[in-house]
């Protein structure tokens, strides 16, 4: 059994990002005009997606969070815990970015990109499509388009919002994963 | 006719809720129901308390608060 925050992933948040992609299909026409369109749905896209990823870290880093404070003895540390874990949390304001999940995460006791690419060698990958996911949605938030920073790409394509969506899936997965191990050996019980 | 009972959730956004924060109490504000994400399902609340050094964030299940 998954955690919560995932298995709200793999619903609610994947069938929000389903509907964009049926809008995507829906637009008709040809031309200049359908381009457009095209290429503000494809923005509006990956803005969601990050945004949605962001939702399920932040879920999962505070499902983990409360299953580490089950087990601090006495009870009158579980508040005063909580608030140095979740105190300056990244992922409270900022983009899901490598960086950001690291820094969060690693807080919790363990070296959480070092364990998410012990995994899988695909991993690191996917970290850099997480990244560019990130540029990207910075760059439509801030309407600041600068191709060195996204890629060497001037236009986001549906083929490559997939892929990024893609490595979101497998990255929610094994981080799922991780932190489920991480947690079982430092608390001596399976978190989900 | 259906009767369909609604189970109330106890806090609510701008509630002010008392909880133990340390070896004191302390008064603080539900900011956001940050859903069934606790352990065995349970509810969170995300609350932010007053400090003497600023404002502070903690997660908690409704056991851990109660209405100030």
């Amino acid at each position: 059994m998954p955690s919560r925050s995932l298995q709200e992933w793999r619903t609610k948040r994947t069938n929000e990002l389903d509907e964009i992609e049926t809008a995507h299909t829906a637009i008709g026409g040809s031309g200049r005009g359908r381009r457009y369109t095209v290429q503000q749905v494809n923005h509006a896209y990956v803005v969601l997606l990050s945004s949605q990823f962001q939702g399920f870290c932040r879920d999962l880093h505070s499902e983990c969070v409360d299953h580490l404070l089950q087990v601090i003895q006495p009870a009158s540390l579980q508040t005063v815990l909580s608030a140095e874990f979740l105190f300056h949390r990244m992922l409270d304001r900022g983009n899901p970015t490598p960086g950001n999940l690291g820094n969060d995460f690693n807080r919790l006791g363990l070296e959480f990109w070092r364990e998410v690419n012990r995994i899988s060698r695909r991993n690191k990958n996917r970290q850099k499509y997480l990244a560019e996911l990130n540029d990207w949605r910075n760059a439509i938030a801030h309407h600041d388009f600068d191709p060195a920073k996204l890629g060497g790409r001037k236009t986001l394509t549906l083929e490559r919002i997939r892929r990024f969506r893609n490595a979101c899936n497998a990255l929610a997965t094994d981080f799922d994963r991780v932190m489920a191990r991480h947690l079982g050996t430092v608390t001596g019980s399976n978190p989900w | 006719m259906a009767t369909r009972l609604q189970k109330k959730r106890p806090f609510h956004i701008g509630d002010k809720v008392r909880l133990s924060f340390g070896n004191r109490m302390v008064t603080g504000t539900v900011v956001e129901d940050r859903g069934r994400i606790g352990v065995g399902g349970r509810q969170l609340f995300r609350i932010v308390v007053k400090t003497g050094d600023g404002e502070r964030a903690l997660e908690l299940p409704a056991e851990k608060l109660r209405a100030a």
